[in-house]
């Protein structure tokens, strides 16, 4: 069996290889000074890796997913997500005070939402890593609609 | 790793997957194990469909597709509907690993068919008693 390339998903490499993009090489003299940036924004980093948005989106919806799962009762599923957003590096949603059968009925919709998003998000990918990553849990998401 | 190179290494994982679910079926009871015979019928049906797809994705590349090996090596015990599910079930796995590994090196309608059929062969690990998992396909991540 086939080894996977090693595994550079985590949102803290991203955002390491975007500033190492950053300040190796893409200052050819005619960058804006740092003065003339938005704030919050590295000079040369016009082409900041795609990936970490899309990171922070899938967190996002699985966060969501997570207090949908959880306000509903149900633990394992909410641990699954909560295994996918720590893999992502992501911080943890705030608890949910919906009832627990209103939220039951909106799981199903939820997770077949977040399926379409993981596997949108693994299509469009720029990193192969983070692809297999974010398809590994989109297929684990299609066991527990099964 | 090229694409091409990873599509070769998917379609000789399903080469291997037909021949040892032909074998499977073989030693399946329609009459006395109905479900499970429909299960390995399903996927064997399934992962033929995917050996044809990869094969004529590797054509479209105008690369020779590798061919099947004349016999693959089979489980050394398929007494028990246990012993096949057992099997199906280490098939899938194996299957699932390479279609990650496929996703990873593929792009746009290519990466799109791996991410399918990790997702189905997902699924059908669940009719040979596989449990859910964290991380389907990810090897490094089983103990999660």
């Amino acid at each position: 069996m086939p080894t996977g390339p090693p595994l550079v998903a985590r949102r803290s490499a991203l955002l390491l290889s975007a500033v190492v993009l950053a300040a190796a090489g893409c200052d050819d003299g005619n960058s804006p000074s740092p003065a003339d940036t938005p704030t919050g924004t590295l000079p040369g980093t016009s082409t900041v890796d795609p990936d970490i948005a899309l990171v922070d989106a899938v967190l996002v919806d699985l966060g969501r997913a997570e207090q949908v799962a959880t306000a509903a009762g149900l633990a394992e599923l909410a641990a699954l997500h909560r295994a996918h957003i720590e893999v992502l590096e992501g911080d943890p949603p705030a608890a949910s005070a919906q009832g627990r059968r209103a939220a039951r009925a909106a799981v199903r919709r939820e997770e077949e939402r977040l399926h379409r998003q993981l596997v949108a998000a693994a299509v469009a990918a720029e990193s192969g890593a983070l692809a297999r990553l974010l398809a590994s849990m989109s297929a684990a998401v299609s066991q527990r609609l099964a | 790793m090229s694409e091409l190179d990873a599509l070769q290494t998917t379609l000789a994982a399903e080469h291997a997957a037909v021949f040892v679910y032909g074998a499977l079926g073989g030693r399946t009871s329609l009459a006395a194990n109905p479900v499970l015979h429909d299960s390995v019928s399903s996927a064997y049906v399934a992962h033929r469909a995917r050996r044809d797809l990869l094969t004529r994705s590797i054509l479209d590349l105008e690369a020779e597709p590798v061919a099947a090996e004349a016999a693959y090596a089979l489980p050394a015990r398929l007494d028990s509907p246990g012993d096949i599910e057992r099997a199906a079930l280490d098939i899938e796995r194996s299957c699932a690993s390479t279609y990650a590994y496929l996703v990873a090196h593929t792009v746009a309608a290519q990466r799109r068919m791996a991410i399918a059929a990790l997702n189905e062969g997902a699924v059908r690990e669940l009719a040979f008693r596989g449990t859910p998992e964290t991380f389907p396909g990810l090897d490094e991540y089983t103990d999660r």
